[in-house]
């Protein structure tokens, strides 16, 4: 075998192997896998707040022998309006250029976009484990994460049973687009922070300018998305006690988020898998939301008097277990799923979610999904704060943090695209409801709705296909 | 013959002997009468082969041809496309493989003792092996007599790229065939999932903790029987045996696993890569092709 034959040589054998099998040359060829692509176009409009249009894409390179790297960009564009945490009056108002009529819910528009990215590179460790170590970052007008993560993935028992542990952490930064980290529960239009217990007396509170730029708007929708927002144009000016002057820098905070992940993937029988996770997260840091605040209102009329800027403790450990079992029927699968949450915050909630599978032959698929979401409320959150009351440690009226459930019922149609592809479309529609006349309210509050609840559709097209 | 459900694992598996090796055939279907119709076809072919080219059997075609002395023997199409194959195989390993070698084993019986032969024994043997003292022309055979023809190096590999061939164009399933350690897979499982070969770790019988293959397609063949030397005087003969020598190839792995397109195509790459001696794991990444090695 000289050197000159060495390139051909596996050409000429391969020819010739194929030839001794009467069969075409690559006809049992082990081609490189081909690149793969899962890309989806999701729309999620929430009923009168907010609008997201968002494209990812999940781009994987197998590199041979069970190595693969993956990226995932994302893009999101995020308008509409969300609860400043004020809560609705029998008056109008005001905040910033936004007037809110008497009997609504205090919204603040805003537009954002988020730009994202994950890097993956997965790897066979030997015959029955793997690893991944991953990256990712993220960056909006106010917000900024970096993250790492790795997991690794052990099989026992003949493969059936699968160990996996898994860890990631993040750094994130929140640059309020005000320019200004607001104080925890101070009272708006005033410097003090105790300022709770000199109520303004004004019959119909107003968000002073200075202020819009205190609080703009952050919202997390209801998928778990981050997305924090400010009004184009919006200024700072100087009056409120804190700085705020053009061309100060932007004042910001980060937090740093550690999740530890344990968990067991059992084959029960040939139709049966079954999944259990242990999950434990500590994040720690500028865990405020910075845009939020809490109604000040009168402790015998129920009328409010003023707002104060919300504040949160600042760890919070996260623990939650997970139930999944996958069943496959002759021809069609159902996943059941299971979680429970709970952190020291207070808050306890259930997940039961529910998905089948209907087989509709020819790789055509039709996927109904039902989920029940409950919680209990964080242990420092108020509808709103009386004036004049000794002020707690920490308050949010954030509705994320209010006891409340929700129902998401969905539908999600696939069908097959040439031989590798599949496309597809998924619609659901959120429905989320909490108390709306908690036993606390006072006087004029009665009359109001504390907690409005959420209606959410989204729409979502998929596709998938290999390179 | 009936194949066995493996337990839990969603797999059908059917196995049996066949020339001097287990064999088996994974089949992955939920699908019983399909397995077993597939289980049956692998079997039959398997033993249609070894019938047809075992050294052992005297009725073999093999056996015919190797009792032919001299005279001219005429090769059926299925032979004829063998021995094409072992005269490519012949040119391009540059003579270091050779179906005539055979005759080797009447003076090197590697069963770990220390009994190396005696350098006039292997030269006289020797006079009997070269591809180029025979002829063959298409359809036509004349084996010199003394000479053997020896399609070990072939047959097992292609057995199962024949049977994985007949598997797929009788269904479109799933399926992995292991005669004694030469596989050939013939698609993704259900799921995209891959199949997982372990390799025999020498060192340790029973073990297979030189490292797994993970495939969803192709051919593997190993090539190297860590049982079959000699020692002496401290230096170990391996069964790979140079034609041009008639002594073992120095430096050779204890065993050279290799990946290709198809199971005759990666047993012939592994026997080369022991061919080349020290040189073996050089030759395989100029090769740019899957292995693994032993030493």
């Amino acid at each position: 075998m000289q050197l000159e034959s060495r390139a051909y040589l596996r050409t000429a054998l391969a020819a010739a192997s194929c030839g001794l099998l009467g069969i075409a040359p690559h006809a049992m060829a082990d081609a490189p896998e081909p690149l793969q692509v899962d890309s989806a176009l999701l729309y999620y409009k929430e009923q009168d707040r907010v609008n997201v249009v968002e494209a990812t894409a999940n781009i994987k390179q197998p590199l041979g022998e069970g190595e693969a790297v993956t990226v995932t960009p994302t893009v999101d564009s995020i308008t509409g309006a969300s609860p400043t945490g004020a809560t609705s009056t029998d008056k109008a108002q005001s905040f910033g250029t936004d007037t809110t009529p008497a009997g609504k819910l205090p919204l603040k528009h805003f537009m954002d976009h988020r730009y994202a990215i994950g890097l993956s590179w997965e790897q066979p460790l030997d015959r029955l484990s793997k690893s991944v170590l991953g990256a990712d970052a993220s960056v909006e007008r106010d917000y900024n994460s970096i993250g790492v993560n790795g997991s690794l993935a052990q099989d026992f028992n003949n493969r059936l049973t699968t160990l996996s542990v898994g860890l990631a952490g993040s750094l994130d930064t929140i640059q309020p687009s005000g320019g200004i980290v607001p104080q925890g529960l101070t009272q708006l239009g005033t410097s003090s922070s105790a300022a709770a217990s000199t109520p303004t007396p004004s019959s119909s509170p107003v968000f002073e300018d200075s202020l819009t730029a205190v609080i703009p708007h952050a919202i997390t929708t209801a998928s778990g998305l981050v997305i924090g927002g400010g009004s184009s144009g919006s200024t700072t000016s100087g009056g409120s006690g804190t700085t705020g002057d053009i061309g100060t820098p932007r004042q910001s905070r980060s937090k740093q988020v550690i999740d530890g992940m344990v968990g067991l993937t059992q084959v029960i029988n040939r139709r049966t898998l079954m999944q259990l996770n242990y999950s434990l997260g500590i994040s720690s840091g500028y865990l405020t939301d910075p845009y939020k605040v809490l109604s000040l209102v009168d402790g015998t009329t129920g009328d409010t008097v003023g707002y104060i800027t919300e504040l949160r403790p600042d760890t919070r450990l996260r623990q939650s277990v997970y139930w999944q079992t996958v069943l496959h029927l002759p021809e069609d699968v159902i996943h059941l799923s299971y979680r429970y949450f709970w952190d020291d915050w207070g808050t306890r909630s259930h997940t039961v979610d529910l998905h089948y599978h209907f087989d509709l032959g020819h790789d055509f698929y039709l996927e109904p999904q039902a989920r029940y979401y409950t919680q209990s409320a964080a242990d420092f959150y108020h509808h709103s704060l009386v004036s004049g009351a000794p002020l707690p440690s920490y308050a949010s009226a954030d509705y994320r943090l209010a006891e409340m459930s929700s129902y998401t019922y969905g539908l999600k149609l696939a069908m097959p695209l040439g031989k590798d592809g599949e496309i597809s479309a998924r619609a659901t529609y959120m429905q989320q409801t909490g108390n709306s006349h908690p036993a606390d309210a006072i006087g004029v509050q009665r009359t109001q709705d504390l907690y409005p609840g959420l209606k959410a559709t989204t729409v979502q097209l998929g596709l998938s296909f290999k390179l | 013959m009936h194949c066995e459900r493996i337990e839990d694992g969603a797999y059908w598996r059917g196995s049996f002997t066949a020339m001097g090796s287990p064999c088996e055939i994974l089949i992955d279907s939920d699908d019983e009468r399909l397995a077993n119709t597939l289980c049956k076809l692998v079997r039959d072919e398997a033993l249609r082969i070894e019938h047809k080219y075992s050294r052992y059997r005297v009725d073999s075609v093999l056996s015919l041809i190797n009792a032919s002395r001299g005279h001219p023997v005429t090769a059926d199409a299925e032979t004829a496309q063998l021995l094409d194959y072992a005269e490519q195989c012949h040119r391009l390993s540059d003579g270091k493989f050779d179906i005539t070698s055979g005759v080797l084993r009447a003076v090197w019986r590697f069963d770990g003792s220390d009994r190396v032969p005696e350098a006039a024994a292997v030269a006289k043997v020797l006079e009997h092996v070269g591809w180029h003292k025979l002829q063959w022309r298409n359809p036509v055979l004349i084996l010199p007599e003394g000479m053997e023809l020896d399609l070990g190096g072939i047959g097992k590999e292609y057995a199962v790229d024949r049977c994985a061939l007949l598997c797929s164009q009788t269904a479109a399933v799933s399926a992995l065939i292991n005669f004694g350690g030469d596989i050939y897979i013939s698609g993704p499982r259900r799921g995209d999932q891959t199949w997982i070969i372990g390799i025999d770790d020498p060192h340790a019988a029973g073990t297979t903790g030189t490292g797994a293959l993970q495939l969803r397609r192709g051919g593997v063949a190993t090539s190297g029987d860590a049982r079959r030397f000699l020692m002496k005087d401290g230096v170990r003969y391996g069964h790979i045996l140079d034609p041009h020598s008639g002594w073992p190839v120095s430096g050779a792995p204890r065993s050279v696993t290799v990946v290709a397109q198809t199971c005759v195509e990666a047993g012939m790459l592994a026997t080369f890569a022991m061919l080349q001696g020290a040189r073996a794991e050089e030759f395989l990444r100029e090769q740019h092709v899957v292995h693994r090695c032993v030493r």
